[in-house]
């Protein structure tokens, strides 16, 4: 029966492989929502990838029910949330639908960035934090250290905190207990005009489009007719009601302060836009909830086949991945290199990275990428400014007044003994330092304001390869900078390969053009004839290696031992082959694209 | 056609160069042990494929286990196998392991040509590739095999050697020529994994003065008459090498003795246990691999030659008549043209 005081909403925070999903495994296996049997791979992940790499991506939510040491029977909604920096925003979304967040401290690393950066969105949004220690199985682990941590860096008390091991399902019971107590139920007056926040949407081949929300105020049930008060769609409910672990289940209405879905034959995932706030169409609430933004792309790369007849495969792909992120977008565009291929936009590295893979392993193609490109700000002589997220369509320097490029805040944790390191990288990398503190003995806390241009190569692979993996980052966007920009043209055999330009601060130029003309010259394989490999800068010759013409590429001897042993070598010559982008006479590999974009390797 | 191949994997003395199957350190009992496998795997061959149109020893050093092992295990062939009259049945030797009368033992047991490890002609050289016999022993091994009755000989010589010029390329090659082998294979020094070589980290020639070596070669074996008719092989007209034309054009080969590889029937295996389908698309990129090693080259249809059509224009390959073939210069940089007509 609807009890608004007997319901609990509330998520879990954590860094990246902290035991977010784990947790939220054992949590539902203990109040029998899943049988064990069925638990074994967790859950509320529902991607490969998201399993492989050990984060959630997506927000999902589920309901269940709890016997409370109190006698009552709770509902309690988890939601879950996106573990990364990328996608802050639909982690602050999903923060706003519930009253409580568990904020799991792993024992063995403590507070990390993303700890820290989901501790302070959770408290921005006003949640009741429920802190957990987590990984106390292992040898390696530090309770006290951890619970000081909590106590010292975020402020929160944690004597109460329990001790936990997800993996293990130890003290889980403890968990659900301090929820219920000490997370609020939801507030909300069933007989006001409806609000309901959008936390999550997916596109679903059989129902359309399935929205996530939680009622604010008032209720919504089947047949309502509603509407989205900033894209203005208005849908007639098809079916409305609640998640389970596995299936969704319909009911005829849900009221305030409960969190369930709805379907309404919704065609475009764009028209329910997470943060939007769903209103009746007849009796419309006359505000929305607040904090709605529209997520907005930062980093921007081309796309391409590596095999051009694949050209429709990647569009069915991409347009199917849009299906269920509306925070990817993309448009066609012409390489002269590298043909047809898509323009994309992603909210940061992470979400591209994570495009990139499912790409190429979810629709099995074969992509060239292009260097990943942020969006300037240019000044023309003539007074116009034009933004710029691709290198193919940067002014000539003779047109150019002035160029801004967008900074972000980074926040770095690290072990002190990597401080140095830290502080290196990020200075090459144009970082202007802001401060340091020691948020604990074993571990500092540094602050830059950082190009995102700088960021988007490889800077997270160079942070956690001078780290041995120990440091985490964390940024968010701080507005523009102006910078002394320049294009920088890489030329194979004297003609300009527009899929290898990029935008380069222009204190970087020389070093970068050098090396990238060294890491060419390794990857393309020797032809029939010399080929010079040259980096430009408005029509000059900054840097230039040669890739010598083939003289000998021959098995002298070949008989019967030695025919296995040929072919393979031929099988991965024929391989290589199919990786080959030709332009003009110069056959080049996909290999070389891809270590043209990680120039910080030795 | 169906050919016998024979592996003796020993030798007196290991060259630091060679990734062969082979040792040099064995007992009688090993070489016995070897013997009678060898005629064990010639018994089940025979069963397989009962004609052997060529028969080849090779190694190791065949010569190395003894006259009478090495007549016991050609008349055992002959025994074994319906080899027909005229057959090329052909044993390799080290110039310092037979003599004459070793070799009229050897012709009247039923080889009828020599493959010779000659290698160099010149002294330095021949200590640089650790080989046992010196330039002298080459020439008189020549000369005995003729006496002995071998009118079909063939020399194997290296190029491309650790601190060797064009100019010494170039004498070793006319002092070969003044020897008049039948046939001669001529290979560039390749430094494989698992040699001494390797692990001495030895220098070759660079690589332009290793083609401008390999031009040279080319010139004078063509001046002196000989037909250049595979990658590495020369020699006069109608003395091609039947045994190793075979393997090119993909024929059958079945192999006896340990280090040996045999393909027949659609399998390729080999000593160790390894067997492998050859499915019918295999074959046919087998055919084009190696058949391309040959200046017959293959038939193949103009749709696919597009591939190579670079390699035509600028001198590497030629299409004639529906075949495709590789010049002096394609031969050079093979594995690149293959590769590309396989891709």
């Amino acid at each position: 029966m609807y009890d608004i005081n007997k319901i609990r909403n509330f998520s879990i925070v954590a860094h990246i492989d902290h035991g977010k999903s784990t947790l939220a495994d054992r949590l539902l296996e203990h109040t029998r929502a899943v049988s064990e049997r069925e638990v074994g791979e967790q859950m509320l992940d529902n991607m490969d990838l998201e399993k492989e790499r050990g984060i959630t991506i997506k927000a999902r939510a589920v309901r269940f029910d709890y016997k409370a040491d109190d006698g009552n029977t709770y509902s309690m909604n988890l939601i879950d949330t996106p573990g990364h920096v990328d996608f802050t925003y639909e982690v602050s979304r999903s923060l706003k639908a519930c009253e409580g967040a568990i904020l799991i401290v792993d024992a063995t690393q403590g507070i990390q960035a993303q700890t820290l950066a989901n501790a302070y969105l959770a408290i921005d949004n006003d949640l009741e934090i429920v802190p957990v220690i987590n990984k106390i199985d292992l040898p390696s682990a530090d309770i006290a250290g951890a619970k000081e941590e909590l106590e010292d860096i975020i402020g929160i008390p944690a004597d109460n905190a329990p001790e936990i091991s997800a993996k293990m399902g130890i003290n889980i019971k403890d968990v659900l207990e301090r929820v219920v107590e000490d997370v609020p139920p939801p507030k909300g007056d069933v007989n006001a005009p409806l609000k309901a926040l959008i936390f999550d949407s997916f596109y679903d081949s059989y129902k359309g489009v399935i929205v996530y929300f939680r009622v604010n105020e008032g209720s919504i049930g089947v047949g309502d007719k509603v509407k989205m008060f900033h894209t203005g769609a208005v849908f007639e409910l098809v079916e409305v009601g609640t998640m389970s672990a596995f299936s969704l289940e319909p009911r005829d209405r849900l009221y305030a302060g409960e969190v369930g879905y709805l379907t309404a034959s919704i065609k475009n995932i764009a028209d329910t836009k997470v943060g939007d706030t769903i209103i009746s169409a007849d009796d419309p609430a006359p505000a929305p909830l607040p904090g709605f933004k529209k997520a907005m792309p930062m980093v921007f790369a081309g796309i391409y086949p590596a095999d051009g007849a694949k050209y429709g495969d990647l569009k069915d792909a991409i347009e199917k991945l849009q299906l269920n992120d509306a925070s990817f977008v993309f448009e066609p565009e012409t390489s002269i290199a590298l043909g047809f291929g898509f323009r994309c936009g992603f909210l940061g590295l992470l979400h591209m990275d994570v495009i990139e893979e499912r790409l190429e392993r979810e629709f099995n193609l074969d992509l060239i990428t292009t260097a990943p490109s942020v969006i300037y700000e240019i000044t023309l002589k003539n007074g116009q400014v034009v933004t710029i997220d691709n290198p193919t369509n940067y002014p000539a320097p003779e047109e150019i007044e002035s160029t801004r490029e967008p900074i972000v805040k980074a926040s770095i944790i690290t072990p002190p003994e990597y401080v140095g390191a830290v502080m290196e990288l990020c200075q090459d990398r144009r970082g202007n330092f802001i401060d340091m503190k020691y948020i604990h003995t074993d571990r500092a806390e540094l602050h830059y304001d950082m190009p995102l241009n700088e960021i988007v190569y490889d800077f997270f692979d160079s942070l956690k390869s001078r780290t041995r993996g120990y440091a985490s980052l964390d940024y968010e966007p701080n507005g523009y900078q102006q910078s002394k920009l320049v294009k920088l043209d890489i030329l194979l055999n004297g003609d300009v390969i527009d899929a290898l330009s990029f935008i380069v601060h222009a204190d970087k130029a020389y070093a970068r053009a050098r090396k990238i003309c060294e890491k060419l010259k390794d990857h393309i394989p020797r032809q029939l004839f010399e080929i010079p490999v040259q980096a430009a800068i408005g029509g000059k010759i900054i840097a230039r290696e040669t890739v010598k013409a083939m003289r000998k590429d021959v098995l002298a001897k070949c008989y019967g031992g030695d025919i296995t042993r040929k072919k393979k070598l031929l099988e991965k010559q024929k391989e290589g082959k199919k990786r080959m982008r030709t332009f003009g006479t110069v056959e080049v590999p996909q290999e070389a694209f891809m270590a043209v974009l990680k120039l910080d390797d030795e | 056609m169906s050919s016998i191949y024979v592996h003796v994997p020993f030798c007196l003395n290991k060259c630091p160069y060679c990734a062969f199957e082979s040792g040099d350190r064995f007992s009688d009992d090993e070489l016995n042990f070897e013997y009678e496998r060898i005629k064990i795997d010639m018994l089940y061959a025979s069963k397989l494929r009962p004609k052997a149109e060529t028969v080849y020893f090779g190694g190791g050093t065949p010569p190395v286990i003894g006259i009478s092992r090495l007549t016991g295990l050609i008349r055992y062939a002959y025994e074994t196998f319906e080899i027909p009259e005229g057959a090329e049945v052909t044993c390799e030797v080290n110039p310092k392991t037979v003599n004459r009368d070793f070799l009229t033992r050897m012709k009247e047991a039923g080889f009828n040509r020599l493959s010779i490890g000659v290698q160099s002609l010149n002294e330095d050289m021949l200590k640089t590739l650790g080989r046992i016999h010196s330039a002298e022993d080459a020439v008189k091994c020549v000369s005995d095999g003729r006496k002995a009755g071998f009118d079909n000989i063939s020399c194997d010589l290296m190029f491309a050697l650790p601190n060797q010029t064009v100019q010494m390329v170039e004498a070793d090659v006319r002092r070969m020529l003044e020897l008049q082998p039948d046939h001669i294979s001529l290979y560039p020094l390749s430094i494989e994994h698992g040699t001494m070589f390797y692990a001495r980290k030895v220098q070759k020639p660079d690589e332009n003065t290793e083609y401008a070596m390999y031009k040279l070669i080319c010139r004078m074996l063509k001046e002196a008459g000989y037909i250049h008719y595979e990658v590495s092989n020369y020699c006069l007209p109608g003395k091609e090498s039947r045994h190793n034309i075979n393997y090119w054009r993909g024929g059958e080969y079945i192999g006896c003795g340990r280090g040996s590889h045999s393909y027949a029937a659609g399998y390729r295996f080999n000593y160790t246990g390894y067997m492998e389908q050859i499915t019918e698309e295999e074959a046919e990129s087998e055919r084009i691999m190696l058949g391309l090693r040959l200046a017959e080259g293959i038939p193949m249809e103009a749709e696919k030659v597009k591939r190579v059509r670079k390699y035509i224009d600028h001198g590497y390959a030629e299409y004639k008549n529906g075949i495709l073939s590789l010049t002096e210069d394609g031969f050079w940089i093979s594995n690149a043209i293959i590769g590309e007509v396989l891709a």
